[in-house]
């Protein structure tokens, strides 16, 4: 799939972000807090967090993408995403209230939005 | 320009990419309560050092570029100048020759771009670059697994040494240019300090080297050793080495999902050790941290690295009350790069 075929989608739009590491993801998904970092069952997951700390790593090695509400550019989120060469988009407000655990959800994370 | 104007546009370079970590706090609310002492102690360990050392002899008591950096930046020129503020002394010439010593050790330890202001942090030589481009065993058929190993080797460094002071642990250096839109980035973690902060910590090597070696597209270093590659960048070969006990030893393919693993277990550990930490302990952690930057330049001058008694004083004094006041930086990042080049200034006097 193309960015473009996407960014026809507008009126989908669930969340907008800042870009932090480009390109398109889709999953279902996973909200992670601190207090809760289990790795879900489902293979094809998109974390979805307030923010990360150290902790959150292994989580980012084996999600499809990032939405992290608070954060910018050098945030552990983003830098990590980049390493990974995952999507990721930062600064993303209410993502973790907005988006439900378990939805199904593309990430265009080039254009900094998640759609349905 | 001369190299205290290169140093700012440096940081004001670094200081405008948005939203650093907090984790377990903002820098200052560890920080603040023991700059000044921090600084001095930095001052005073320079001063006598220079009478004994040559430069180049007081630059290999740094491990590390970015260590330097942090030191200038994370609290001898702000703690110095708060000092001046309250008791006029030092003066500002002295913070701003103290600051001219530390750079120029740093141009002695980077073979060039000493500010990063191309967006390099060079430690080798392009004739050392390519030794290790001809006599490296390289691999490359598990790339996602390497890029793996770097992420968790990361989050150790970042586990702990608090996010502001994983320079004790971890510098990136390059991009050395091998020809053939060839780059070479060496990623090294150092873990042999580990138990100096964290003496229960779990065993690592006392260092891992990850060698990689990108095509096309750029990578570039700043200040602060954060690295951006534009989206072209494509991991080509890689290398992995653990170093014990001064030996090294390549990492094959088959024993790296072990140490991610086993890496990913111990940051989640220790985050969860740091979180339970009261907020006066976290403080004192994060003290032992600054003090041990410099810690080589303590071992040779013959004097214990930890802080000293009036830290503690200063934590017990007044550690609660700086953790609860809350910075008030702006949110714009041009505006938090004006704010804080006007405290990484040594020429300039605080006013606020």
């Amino acid at each position: 799939m193309l960015e473009g075929d996407f960014l026809q989608n507008s009126d989908k739009i669930l969340v907008k972000g800042q870009t932090a590491s480009r390109g398109i993801a889709e999953g279902t998904v996973h909200i992670a807090t601190d207090e809760n970092l289990e790795i879900p069952t489902e293979k094809d997951f998109i974390l979805v967090c307030k923010q990360t700390n150290p902790a959150y790593s292994i989580l980012l090695m084996k999600s499809k993408g990032v939405i992290a509400e608070v954060g910018g550019i050098v945030s552990h989120a983003a830098i990590i995403s980049r390493e990974l060469e995952i999507p990721c988009i930062v600064s993303a407000e209410n993502a973790t209230s907005i988006l439900k655990q378990g939805q199904k959800i593309t990430l265009d994370a080039s254009n900094g939005i998640v759609y349905e | 320009m001369n190299d205290i104007d290169d140093y700012l546009e440096s940081v004001k370079i670094a200081y405008s990419k948005p939203g650093g970590s907090n984790w377990p706090a903002k820098g200052r609310q560890i920080s603040n309560t023991f700059i000044t002492l921090a600084a001095l102690n930095q001052l005073r360990q320079l001063k006598e050092a220079k009478k004994a050392k040559t430069d180049p002899e007081i630059a290999d008591l740094f491990w590390s570029t970015t260590q330097i950096r942090y030191i200038l930046t994370g609290e001898f020129v702000i703690g110095l100048k708060i000092l001046e503020q309250k008791s006029k002394k030092p003066s500002i010439e002295e913070i701003s020759e103290g600051t001219q010593n530390f750079l120029n050790l740093l141009k002695i330890k980077a073979k060039e771009d000493p500010f990063c202001l191309k967006g390099s942090n060079k430690l080798l030589s392009k004739s050392q670059a390519e030794e290790i481009e001809n006599s490296t065993k390289w691999q490359s058929s598990n790339k996602q697994a390497i890029k793996k190993a770097v992420v968790s080797a990361s989050a150790l460094a970042w586990a702990f040494g608090y996010d502001t002071y994983y320079t004790n642990f971890m510098e990136i250096h390059g991009p050395y240019e091998l020809g053939e839109e060839r780059q070479l980035i060496v990623r090294e973690y150092k873990f042999d300090w580990v138990k100096e902060v964290w003496p229960e910590a779990p065993e690592l090597p006392d260092m891992l080297k990850y060698y990689l070696i990108y095509g096309n597209g750029k990578i570039t270093l700043d200040w602060e050793m954060h690295h951006d590659e534009s989206s072209e960048m494509t991991l080509q070969e890689y290398a992995a080495i653990k170093v014990i006990d001064g030996k090294e030893t390549t990492i094959l393919d088959n024993e790296l999902e072990e140490i991610i693993e086993k890496n990913s277990q111990i940051v989640r550990e220790q985050v969860d050790k740091v979180n339970c930490l009261p907020i006066l302990d976290k403080i004192r952690k994060g003290a032992l941290l600054v003090f041990l930057q410099t810690k080589c330049l303590a071992d040779e001058l013959g004097q214990d690295w930890r802080p000293a008694k009036e830290v503690e004083q200063c934590i017990l004094e007044k550690g609660l009350d700086n953790w609860n006041s809350t910075s008030t930086k702006p949110k714009d990042p041009n505006a938090v790069a004006s704010h804080w080049i006007t405290r990484f200034d040594p020429r300039v006097a605080l006013n606020d």
